[in-house]
């Protein structure tokens, strides 16, 4: 978080929206000198590298960000202990600052991309800056949106700007480019492939207008439907499953091993729309069959429907997962545009012509069974392996995306979804600011929901065989240690604090689910009285901030209640600053 | 007006409208691909396929036709000799045998056409036709190896000439007929009629579109036509030039054993829109391997019995390696003798039938629960115990146990993530 307010406001606000935790452990850069600003930050990276915390917060303000850009091997090491951290939050930063931390991220991480997003006129040079910038149109007028890349108008849109439609952007481009390439590639292949029969002289086996208007009439439509109307996820299941998103980062819309794919499947089908027609004519083989009329442009005819068939049926309907009526109508124009103009074309060619006998060949070859048994037979060959091959992956090796596929044809789960959402709509802005990230209030819905629904505890989505009774003892711990998670960030303070350092730290580890589980059931019956409460942010508690100072040695200790000033006089503070106004949700684009 | 009313008016919402096209909410079906529901689908594609390959492989049988090879038959010696079996094939339904290999022999014999004359061979071929063949009959030539499609010959042809405009050497020069566009005698330059590399090498074996029965009194020849044979709209593609200048224009060169003396009065140029030999010719084959009609007899059929027919061996194939063929054929109601499209039926039938049961048995045995989150990316690379095969409510959220992890996972880097 960049921003232009002190510290503690800045640290206030890191608090009520989440950016630092109750268990989180800050370290606050304030340092005078370039000598010392070195010493301090290696120190920093030296304990977050020890990892002994969960959750590492680093501040730092304005001054000593200008002391440490002076020196680019400071400034590399800030972005690198950046990096390592969780938060970082840049208080007291001027625009130009912004931009600069904004730039060495980038220059640092060249493979990331990078997202700003603000709503004053100090935020565009940032904004500007980042590979995205997403300005919030609003209180502070309309500097922020004019300079960027997209305007919202509340922050809270930016989780569906990207989950949803950042999400659906990336895969529709990514299908889109991959179905351009793949349907020229299987057309153009099966000229290549033609030259075999034709001493590679470079006769075209289709006749010049039908073969220019091949990527414009024949085969745009279904690929542009694609690339605007694609969902392959619900704009629900993205927004309540965040992990989704990983999609993007990971390339695997679009990266050298799909495109390797898709064009495997081009080669293989432009083989298939080729030879089947060719071979059924008896081009292949000493005694062949020839038909009647196997002159260029009937053979071309047979080859050239299979292949619009084949990719319009893959492009619009096998890789895509919304076939809506826009999809629908398209294919249905695209085949009917082939025909209709094959039939306009056999009726009004001209007569003389060359090479090309057009006139009266597709009235003749309409009227001939063995060519539409043809068709079928080339097609089917051409994109049953490609089906088989779909389901094979999908069944063996499913990604993320065809599991939430199925399970949103899931009744069960799809009601679950619903409950959640409900809770979710129900926890409200409060919710949002206090109890704690999205997932986090996942966990606690989650556990009120299986509260209500343990009695009904029989596998929903699996099959109900093979699962043995140990197995069943063991889900049953994997249900309440699921729990556990979220029990244990809330009750850190609880637990940790008397427990000792171990079992917080050893939270992922092997021992924690285990350990957790026994007091699950309690959690959950607990749970609704704490969904609710201020929790954490109650200043009488001794607060959680206390459970990192297990984590940390202080240099000198630390009243717990005490606010700690800004003015110490050790130049270094570890520490967590407590909000002393807890449980209140600042406006600062926060709902 | 009320001032709210007017601050309304003015303040035009930009707000899209809440339709379900402009909001993305158009209803559409999101099918997904479970074996539940494709692998009946290829169950069911192998048994609609499988029979109805079977049914075309009966149909295309149904088709009687004889190939016979003839290239070799000038050497063949003036006595009947066995056509060896690798150049010959016959299919005859409903008929014990294919009857006697076929024959031939070569006598040297003299081809005519409106008075000139040369020497060839006159190829007989002697066959058996062990069942009638029932109307229509038709008679094909068949090449192999000779490239109609290779992209030089297919465009050399002049479309005014074949229409019937008179076209002269200057106008054909540097043309699409190219080399075959004009004739240099001394200093002048003639046009070729009709020039072109596709005409230039019309098959000019002349086959006897009589069969003759051979030592069957009872049988009478059976006559076929020449005429009919090539498409109808082919005959309004070719025009006769009114009233050529003969000393003006040449016959392509391969064609001088009919014109040694040119074009003349007794030797005229064919009238290409009846010559249907030629129009068959002309349009160009798309593969190298290919049959065109010769002759047809859509009224009678072919009664059981031994014919013979004769062949005047003009066409020299050998330059190119390729052969020459004589076809009979009868047709059924898919068409000439096709077996390859009942193979491919019950090819893709027999494939899609057990590649659906194989895949069906695998799903039986070790189905993937449907929407399982074992499998989902950010829960893999856990310890066994952490896998989560069965809860109730992690129902669609995926695993909780890494929650912070995400968002700075990616960031090349985040490292050291506790």
């Amino acid at each position: 978080m960049l921003t232009g307010d002190k510290r503690e406001t800045a640290i206030n606000i890191g608090y009520s929206c989440r950016l630092i935790k109750d268990y989180s452990s800050t370290i606050i850069l304030d340092v005078p000198t370039q000598a010392q600003a070195h010493k301090a930050m290696n120190k920093a990276m030296k304990d977050v590298m020890k990892g002994k915390s969960r959750h590492v917060v680093v501040v730092i303000d304005g001054a000593t960000l200008g002391i440490v850009e002076q020196s680019t091997e400071l400034m590399a090491l800030f972005v690198e202990l950046g990096i390592r951290a969780d938060s970082v939050i840049c208080c007291r930063v001027s625009p130009a600052q912004k931009a600069l931390v904004v730039k060495t991220v980038r220059a640092r991480c060249k493979n990331t991309v990078t997202l700003a997003i603000g709503d004053g006129a100090n935020d565009i040079a940032m904004i500007q800056e980042a590979n995205v910038g997403i300005g919030i149109t609003g209180k502070e007028g309309l500097q922020a949106a004019r300079s960027s890349d997209y305007s919202i108008a509340q922050f809270r849109f930016l989780e569906r700007l990207l989950f949803v439609h950042g999400r659906w952007s990336y895969v529709r481009v990514s299908k889109f480019v991959l179905g351009t390439f793949y349907k020229c590639a299987t057309f153009y292949l099966t000229q290549g492939l033609f030259q075999i029969f034709t001493g590679f002289s470079g006769t075209s086996l289709y006749e010049q207008w039908t073969l220019s208007f091949y990527n414009t009439l024949f085969s745009s439509l279904p690929v542009m439907v694609v690339g605007m109307f694609e969902q392959d996820l619900k704009a629900s299941t993205l927004l309540l499953v965040p992990e989704l998103y990983t999609f993007g980062p990971r390339n695997s819309g679009f990266s050298l091993v799909t495109y390797g794919t898709w064009m495997a499947a081009a080669v293989y089908q432009a083989i298939a729309s080729l030879m089947v027609p060719l071979w059924i004519a008896g081009a292949i083989g000493k005694f062949g069959v020839e038909p009647d009329d196997e002159s260029l442009f009937p053979m071309g005819l047979g080859v050239y429907t299979t292949i619009v068939l084949v990719v319009t049926f893959k492009i619009a309907y096998l890789e895509t997962h919304n076939w809506s009526i826009v999809t629908h109508i398209t294919s249905f124009l695209t085949i009917l545009a082939w025909f209709g103009y094959n039939t306009a074309y056999s009726f009004f060619y001209p007569v003389r012509t060359g090479g090309y006998h057009v006139r009266g060949a597709f009235q003749s070859l309409a009227a001939h069974l063995p060519f539409w048994l043809t068709i079928v037979v080339a097609s089917m060959i051409a994109i049953l392996p490609n089906i088989m091959a779909k389901i094979i992956k999908a069944q063996l090796y499913p990604s993320d995306v065809d599991l939430y596929q199925e399970l949103e044809k899931d009744p069960e789960a799809v009601q679950r979804w619903k409950e959640w959402e409900v809770e979710l709509g129900n926890q409200g802005a409060e919710a949002e600011g206090v109890t704690g990230s999205k997932i986090q209030r996942r966990l606690s819905i989650a556990a009120s929901i299986v509260s209500k629904h343990s009695s009904r505890r029989a596998p929903s989505l699996s099959s109900r065989r093979g699962r043995s009774k140990s197995q069943q003892a063991l889900d049953a711990n994997r249900n309440d240690s699921f729990l556990a998670v979220g029990r244990h960030s809330q009750d850190a303070r609880r637990e940790s604090f008397g427990e000792g350092q171990d079992q917080v730290g050893d939270l992922w580890g092997p021992g924690s689910h285990r350990r957790g589980a026994s007091s699950a059931s309690q959690m959950a019956r607990d749970r609704p009285s704490r969904t609710n409460s201020g929790g954490p942010r109650d200043a009488k508690e001794s607060g959680p901030w206390s459970a990192t100072q297990l984590h940390f040695p202080r240099p000198f200790p630390v009243p717990a209640d005490s606010d700690l000033s800004v003015s110490s006089t050790t130049p270094l503070q570890l520490g967590v600053r407590r909000s002393s106004s807890a449980g209140h949700v600042y406006g600062r684009g926060m709902v | 007006m009320s001032p709210d009313a007017k601050d309304k008016e003015q303040l035009k919402s930009r707000r899209p409208a809440n339709t379900a096209f402009k909001q993305q909410r158009l209803k559409a079906w999101q099918p997904i691909l479970t074996p539940k529901s494709v692998l009946p689908a290829f169950i069911i594609i192998g048994i609609l396929f499988a029979p109805l390959g079977g049914l075309l492989l009966w149909a295309s049988d149904t088709v009687a036709e004889i190939v016979i090879d003839y290239t070799n038959c000038d050497k063949a010696g003036t006595n009947y000799v066995q056509v060896p079996s690798d150049l010959f094939s016959s299919n005859f339904p409903g008929s014990s045998g294919d009857g006697n290999p076929p024959e031939f022999k070569a006598i040297p014999a003299v081809g005519t056409f409106n008075n000139a004359t040369w020497p060839t061979m006159r190829c007989t071929i002697k066959f058996d036709v062990p069942v009638t063949m029932k109307h229509p009959v038709f008679m094909y030539y068949r090449l192999t190896d000779f490239y109609q499609n290779h992209r030089r010959y297919i465009k050399s042809l002049d479309l005014k000439q074949l229409a019937g405009e008179p076209r002269t050497a200057m106008e054909l020069r540097g043309g699409g007929c190219e080399p075959m566009a004009t004739v240099t005698e001394g200093e002048l330059r003639f046009p070729i009629y009709p020039c072109g590399l596709i005409a230039n090498s019309i098959f000019n074996d002349t086959l006897d579109i009589t069969l003759s029965p051979f030592n069957s009194p009872d049988l009478k020849p059976y006559n076929m036509t020449d005429k009919g044979i090539a498409w109808t709209v082919d005959q309004t593609k070719y025009l006769p030039q009114q009233h050529p200048d003969l000393s003006q224009i040449r016959p392509p060169p391969n064609w001088e054993k009919k014109y040694p003396n040119g074009y003349t009065t007794s030797n005229p140029p064919i009238d290409i829109s009846k010559d249907e030999h030629f129009q068959v010719w002309m349009r160009a084959s798309g593969l190298p391997n290919f049959r065109k009609m010769y002759a047809k007899n859509e009224k009678e059929d072919l009664p059981a019995g031994t014919y013979t027919i004769d062949i005047d061996m003009n066409y020299n194939m050998t330059v190119n390696g390729g052969t020459k063929s004589v076809v009979l054929s009868t047709v059924s109601f898919m068409g000439g003798r096709n077996p390859f499209l009942g193979i491919a039926y019950i090819v893709v039938g027999v494939l899609c039938f057990f590649l659906g049961l194989l895949f069906t048995a695998r799903h039986l045995y070790k189905p993937r629960r449907l929407g399982d989150h074992t499998y989902l990316s950010w829960n893999q690379n856990q310890s066994p115990q952490h896998q989560r095969n069965d809860t109730d409510a992690s129902g669609g959220a995926g695993s909780e146990t890494e929650p912070e992890d995400l968002p700075t996972a990616t960031a090349s880097g985040a490292s050291a993530r506790y």
